[in-house]
């Protein structure tokens, strides 16, 4: 028998050390593990760096030890780090939101091109949406390494349809940037099945429904999500399966939980909130429309039965839906759960070079990287005025300013009334 | 000197928002051992299989969907079939079963022009 691909995995990249208004960040990309410090910790890091780890003291040894547990790379006699060029932060301080000074995450869609055909898709990706060139996808690429962004979540339309797709993987990786991605499997080759296994941290594969469920809502088929699942299973590639639910698909949720539940090797589950945009809109129903109480059990059942097996998340969009899990499971770190993310410490990037909160807010530009830095665009006025109108959310809902989880949820999406709470039961 | 949080997880969704696979909350990934997956029993043999023929779709990329199959030395893994390709059968059927109709006619036209050609040639008796 022909073994199938290995990942051979090239130089490892380097951990992402900046500086950021509370202190900083330091992020690990393998196990894509962030560590915010206050700002001494923060000096005391960039001091051990710069020194190479000579003289340190009693207080910075414990601080070592205690990021070390986190992340073991750290102890390695050499680590490299992307410093971030120095630039003077714009970011004011905010109520309730906290801001990074760039991005961690950026969200880049390299193509609407896709020939699945869902009738529920917010980018209204067609066989004939248009790609990002190739030489635009490696100047946002460079511009996001010096800004020391972590992570890519590439998207589309379906990105294995770029023709430059493979290229764009390992360019990401020598800019320093960690890429992801959500695909369909339409269109995968041995080589671009290679390059996911060598740079990618993760593969997302979105799954709504079964089997022929599944098939009403993809032309490309559950048969091929299954093969894609076990390919890249086999290559060694960490693989996530999104779940996006609806009111329709509620009751299918219990099915889906059991198939995620016999899937072997999966990294992870992570549970979207459907958003009528796009071809999508009025396909389905948001679960708004679904009382709190009776979400909430469907989606703590779901968790402990997954939790079993991988891990399970939560796209920032279901924050209010999530909110009191942390309670209900004893959980003591009220953070955990965290709202939405756009223009905090994520961002999207169009196949037309427009940077948006979001992807789902596709049609709310804040600039262009046609004519600016993408660090001028995170630090410019309509970016502000975007942090504004969410820091101030949970100020004019009534039933926000006195739930203690606020400052974490933050009240939900700033867009879209995608799922309630336990607060609007 | 402290550590404000901790979030471990790789962005994957499609929104670019956040997403997080809260580490305390869940078990670590249980096959991702490079060395556990040697032994994982029967693999996929890649084949690739190109272009699968739908004529439900128009414009440049029409009929050019993808779908890889095993070889049939890949033990127990079975080759996807897509709606598209279901489609394919169901037109190359009909398209068949015309081709059989209108060839079968047009060989019983000719029969019976041809019957018809022969008496006209018969030699008048008398």
């Amino acid at each position: 028998m022909t073994s199938p691909p290995r990942a051979e995995h090239p130089a490892e990249l380097p951990l992402v050390l900046r500086r950021e208004p509370f202190g900083g960040l330091l992020f690990e990309p393998s196990t894509a593990t962030c560590v915010e410090v206050d700002g001494e910790a923060y000096s005391t890091l960039r001091r051990c760096v710069d020194d190479g780890w000579q003289s340190v003291t009693d207080a910075e040894r414990a601080l070592m030890d205690r990021l070390r547990a986190s992340i073991p790379s750290l102890g390695r006699e050499v680590v490299s780090f992307h410093l971030p060029s120095e630039r003077a932060s714009r970011i004011p301080r905010y109520a309730h939101v906290r801001v990074l000074d760039a991005p961690t995450v950026v969200d880049l869609q390299i193509t609407r091109r896709c020939r699945s055909g869902c009738p529920h898709c917010y980018m209204s990706s067609s066989p004939e949406g248009d790609d990002m060139p190739y030489d635009r996808v490696r100047e946002v690429l460079h511009a996001a390494g010096d800004l020391g962004v972590c992570q890519l979540a590439i998207g589309g339309g379906e990105p294995l349809l770029h023709p430059d797709f493979v290229r764009i993987l390992y360019d990401a990786r020598s800019f320093g940037v960690l890429p992801n991605l959500t695909t369909t499997g339409d269109g995968m080759t041995p080589e671009s099945l290679r390059a996911m296994a060598e740079c990618c941290g993760a593969v997302a594969l979105s799954l709504e429904g079964l089997r022929d469920d599944f098939d009403r809502r993809r032309r490309t088929g559950f048969a091929l999500f299954e093969w894609t699942h076990r390919a890249l299973r086999d290559a060694g590639v960490a693989t996530v399966l999104q779940v996006t639910l609806s009111v329709e698909n509620l009751p299918a949720l219990p099915a889906i939980v059991d198939y995620c539940v016999s899937c072997d090797g999966l990294y992870g589950v992570l549970f979207l909130a459907y958003k009528s945009m796009g071809r999508g809109a009025g396909y389905q129903t948001p679960l708004s429309r679904v009382p709190a109480a009776e979400l909430f059990p469907l989606l703590r059942d779901a968790f402990l039965r997954i939790s079993e097996r991988c891990r399970v998340g939560y796209d920032c969009c279901l924050a209010p839906g999530v909110v009191g899990m942390d309670a209900a499971f004893g959980i003591d770190d009220p953070e955990m759960v965290e709202g939405c993310t756009a223009m905090r410490t994520s961002v999207g990037i169009t196949t037309d070079l427009d940077v948006v909160p979001c992807t789902f807010l596709s049609d709310h530009p804040l600039g262009t990287l046609r004519e600016q830095s993408l660090w001028d665009v995170w630090h410019g006025e309509r970016a502000a005025a975007f942090r504004e109108r969410l820091d101030g959310q949970v100020e004019q809902r009534a039933e926000c300013r006195a739930c203690p989880s606020r400052d974490s949820c933050l009240g939900g999406c700033p867009r879209w009334d995608l799922v309630r709470c336990r607060a609007r039961l | 000197m402290k550590v404000i949080r901790l979030r471990r997880g790789f962005s994957t969704n499609c929104s670019g928002t956040n997403e997080f696979f809260p580490g305390g909350w869940s078990l670590p990934p249980p096959s991702l051992n490079p060395d556990q997956q040697q032994d994982a029993g029967p693999r996929i043999v890649f084949r690739w299989v190109l272009p699968q023929v739908t004529s439900r779709w128009s414009g440049p990329d029409a009929g050019a969907v993808s779908a890889p199959a095993s070889q049939p030395d890949a033990g127990a893994t079975t080759a996807p079939t897509s709606t598209t390709t279901t489609n394919g059968l169901v037109i190359a059927a009909v398209v068949f079963g015309v081709a059989v109709l209108v060839g079968v006619e047009r060989l019983v036209r000719a029969l019976r022009r041809r019957r018809k050609g022969e008496s006209h040639d018969e030699p008048a008796e008398g």
